[in-house]
């Protein structure tokens, strides 16, 4: 499979903390990889570098085989990627209808259209329709954003995201703050999600990260630790050695979680 | 280079500099006000100008320049407070288009009462006899005044500066501008922080008219000039930091003088051409951070 | 027509009734122009508020393009022709030519930033005016600026009431243009940079493009105002340029109610008429004025148009029980 995203040794300083340290990471189409690690880790500074919020002090992203390192964020999503941000940054003032059409009219290339009137768009309309039925908020759609309640925007969060119809999609830690139940319907929504939407997902809950990554990436300090199969990275001495005190989390064969899933 | 040709050039740049603590005193209020309110305060040239004009008629009545220092500053600082307290406040949330468009009304309000008061005749008002005449520089002679004037500010400017750097309340202001909703959930009472910050900043605006009052003369319309004025050396310095209000307001007023001499009759649009200028290559001012 | 449609059309309609039979019922030249100015102001402030209202772009530099609108009508008017559609042209095309490159360096700045540096701008306008006496008439401004001649329709200008039908015109035509605008996908995507732009980023909008648009559409219709009201004034000097002017057509979006397109004007109408009426009573007026602008914050809190969306609110209600 080819690869995708190339991560090639990125770092970064906020004045005098080195919080990226050199880090290398290839995602190939279609892998699910997972991003762990303590907070403070780099994780959500890492994701930044590569949706091109933030500069790299040093290091290059090759999206689908172009060096993005200095483009703007815009423009990699136009180049397939998307993602969706840790505390949740919607358009709290539109209805939940509104935050999804805006970006699906930016997908169809509507967006600077001025002589009809958005609603008039009758294809923008029900692909937002469609998106919002396939996340279960339909029935909230005339809702105003901040109205919703915090599970709500988190699928609203990831709602943005898919709108663009990526081929890379960045997800910063979809589940926090969430109920088990509702835990449990994002994995399920993310694991329904075509092969060929590539995933980069930060988690804490371990739970999670076996029931969707295919590898797993373990940063530390600003370093990787550890890079592989999530059988290779439970054994890997280097994590636990770091994780001596969780090494517990790493001996879950099969998580309960997954076996609800699967029935 | 022969020290008679240096001597005009070493005049003006004093006298930039003179001008500069000035705006100095003005544009560390409003600069700190944005910074840690987020709160446009288009009022503020009124405060410079109520203490120019309150300034004017205690040296009158009083003939004490000195007094007028001290006491006109804490009055306007109280009339800040008040204003702070009662109208201002609900205005913090309602975000900049009401916070301009009431402070505007403010300073209308202000602007015609002074009028009212004081009429629209230029006013003058006598140097303290202290510091009338003129220091010998070796090269040339300086208005003993204007001296006064540089040494106020210099010293207001460290005075402020450690407070800032070494207080408490300096510490509670920096982490204000820096994040103002975990100040609050320090349990630190945010509200009396905001009034007493804003009623500061009042009373170095006053000051600033005070001691502006026997070399600038008092006329209709210096409100709005040092507004602006303050405005661009708050934008030039960067916001909500006292060291970009300070390096600003040299910049401004330097130029300010400089610009009336080569260019008279646009001493202010050279002025806007260099925060233009600035801002173009650094778009938060020379040391302000980036706006959330 | 449901009675739903009826019941919106319905005011909209008999206001523009009421504005058409207006120099019938009131033939005092006083009050048409009076008017006049109210809808040249309506459309000058509808422009400010698809930049403050609808994309929460913070310009204190309007008055640039309104000036600079004005003042070429007026110099192709006395130069070298009066011809409506030559003078009407030139004029929203050199604002329009001037919004591009004052944009462009503008937006790369947010808040206060952008504000000043539209300030700077629009004042490096103001000395422009000043200075350039050859072209502009200097601090004594262009006077003689003539009614315009359209000659296919053989209309006569010069008079009150039919410069006040054409006036009206293009008023109804800019707030219809400016409605679908708004209504638009692109309109919608200024709201959008409003509420979050850094999201608007993450979702692919190139939003220093849209910024742009924004400004430029807003600058073109600012054009369109300063045209008619040289063609109005017959006189514009500097002080149309000046910061004053930006901050009156400020307070009269913040006043009628941002990001409402009708609010705005409503904001010019009472605002050019107390401005008319106190300072013909008293001395006092800027008293007034700014005592009526602090009132208004604190007790209208979206403006003009709030205040009407209330009382219709409240008026339905009690017509439902």
């Amino acid at each position: 499979m080819d690869e995708l995203l190339r991560v090639e040794n990125i770092h970064r300083r906020f004045g005098g903390l080195r919080v990226l340290n050199g880090v290398n990471l290839s995602v190939a189409e279609g892998e699910r990889l997972a991003i762990i690690g303590p907070n403070g880790a780099g994780k959500t500074t890492l994701f930044n570098i590569i949706g091109g919020e933030l500069a790299p002090g040093l290091g290059r992203i090759i999206l689908g085989g172009e060096d993005v390192t200095r483009r703007p964020a815009h423009e990699r999503v136009s180049r397939g990627l998307a993602r969706t941000f840790q505390t949740n940054n919607l358009f709290l003032g539109l209805s939940v209808f509104e935050n999804v059409r805006l970006a699906v009219q930016r997908r169809q290339g509507a967006a600077f259209r001025v002589l009809q009137p958005a609603s008039a768009l009758t294809e923008v309309s029900s692909e937002t329709a469609g998106l919002l039925a396939r996340l279960g908020l339909q029935e909230r759609h005339l809702a105003l954003a901040r109205d919703l309640s915090y599970g709500e925007q988190r699928q609203l969060e990831v709602a943005l995201a898919l709108a663009g119809r990526p081929r890379l999609l960045l997800l910063d830690e979809p589940t926090a703050g969430m109920s088990p139940a509702e835990t449990a319907s994002m994995v399920e929504l993310i694991r329904s999600f075509p092969r060929d939407v590539t995933l980069l997902i930060i988690e804490h809950d371990m739970d999670v990260v076996f029931a969707i990554a295919d590898r797993i990436a373990v940063l530390h300090y600003g370093e990787v630790l550890a890079d592989g199969r999530p059988d290779e990275v439970r054994n890997d001495p280097n994590v636990l050695a770091v994780y001596l005190g969780t090494s517990s989390a790493f001996n879950v064969q099969r998580s309960t979680l997954i076996s609800n899933i699967q029935g | 280079m022969d020290p008679q040709t240096l001597s005009p050039y070493l005049v003006q740049i004093l006298n930039g500099l003179a001008f500069s603590m000035l705006l100095f005193l003005l544009a560390a209020g409003l600069s700190v006000i944005f910074g840690m309110m987020d709160f446009i305060n288009l009022a503020h040239g009124s405060f410079y100008m109520l203490g120019a004009y309150l300034g004017f008629t205690a040296i009158q009545r009083l003939g004490s320049f000195w007094v007028a220092v001290v006491a006109v500053p804490i009055l306007v600082a109280g009339l800040g407070f008040g204003l702070e307290m009662v109208l201002l406040r609900p205005l913090y949330k309602r975000g900049h288009l009401d916070q301009v468009l009431l402070t505007f009304g403010l300073a209308f309000v202000f602007a015609d009462v002074v009028k009212w008061n004081w009429g629209a005749d230029i006013r003058s008002v006598p140097q303290p006899p202290e510091l009338t005449g003129a220091l010998s520089l070796g090269v040339t002679v300086y208005p003993r005044y204007r001296g006064f004037v540089i040494v106020a500010g210099l010293l207001l400017a460290g005075v402020l500066w450690a407070i800032q750097a070494r207080t408490r309340l300096g510490a509670i202001v920096r982490a204000g501008v820096a994040d103002k909703e975990m100040v609050s959930g320090l349990g630190i009472n945010v509200r009396l922080v905001f009034a007493a910050v804003f009623a500061f900043g009042a009373g170095l605006a006053a000051l600033s008219g005070v001691i502006a009052a026997p070399f600038l003369s008092l006329a209709p319309g210096m409100d709005f000039e040092q507004l602006i004025l303050s405005l661009i050396v708050v934008v030039v310095g960067g916001l909500g930091t006292l060291k970009g209000a300070f390096w600003g307001a040299i910049v401004v007023g330097l130029a300010d003088t400089f610009g009336k001499i080569w260019a008279p009759d646009f001493s202010l649009l050279v002025i806007f051409a260099i925060m233009a200028v600035v801002l173009l290559l650094r778009p938060n001012g020379l040391f302000g951070r980036a706006l959330a | 027509m449901t009675s739903d449609r009826r019941r919106r059309i319905g005011p909209g309609l008999a206001t523009i009734a009421a504005l058409v039979i207006f120099p019938f019922v009131s033939p005092s030249i006083y009050f048409q122009n009076v008017l006049t100015e109210v809808l040249i102001f309506g459309i000058f402030a509808m422009s400010l508020d698809l930049l403050i209202g609808y994309t929460g772009l913070f310009s204190f530099g309007h008055a640039a393009f309104f000036g600079v609108a004005a003042y070429t009508a007026g110099i192709v008017a006395t130069r070298f022709s009066d011809n409506m559609l030559l003078t009407l042209a030139a004029g929203v095309l050199a604002a329009g030519l001037l919004a591009l490159p004052l944009g462009a360096l503008s937006i790369r700045s947010v808040g206060i930033y952008f504000l000043m540096l539209t300030l700077a701008f629009s004042q490096m306008v103001y000395a422009a005016a000043y200075k350039w006496t050859w072209l502009t008439g200097g601090p004594n401004g262009l006077a003689g600026v003539p009614r315009p001649v359209l000659g296919i329709l053989g209309l006569d200008l010069a008079s009150v009431s039919t410069f006040y039908y054409a006036t009206l015109t293009f008023f109804l035509a800019s707030y219809v243009v400016l409605r679908r605008i708004v209504a638009s996908p692109l309109g919608h995507s200024f709201v959008g940079v409003r509420e979050n732009e850094s999201r608007m980023r993450a979702i692919g909008y190139n939003t220093w493009l849209v910024k742009l648009a924004a400004f430029v559409i807003a600058g073109l219709f600012a054009g369109l105002a300063g045209v008619l009201f040289s063609y109005f004034n017959g006189f514009i000097s500097p002080s149309d340029v000046y910061w004053t002017t930006s901050g009156l057509v400020m307070v009269m979006v913040i006043i009628g109610g941002a990001g409402t397109l009708l609010g705005p004007v409503l904001g010019a109408g009472l605002v050019l008429i107390l401005q008319n009426i106190v300072s013909s009573q008293t001395d006092r007026w800027p008293l007034i004025m700014g005592a009526t602008f602090i009132l208004f914050v604190l007790v209208a809190r979206r403006g003009i148009a709030g205040i009407f969306h209330d009382t219709l609110a409240l008026a339905r209600r009690s017509a439902r029980v």
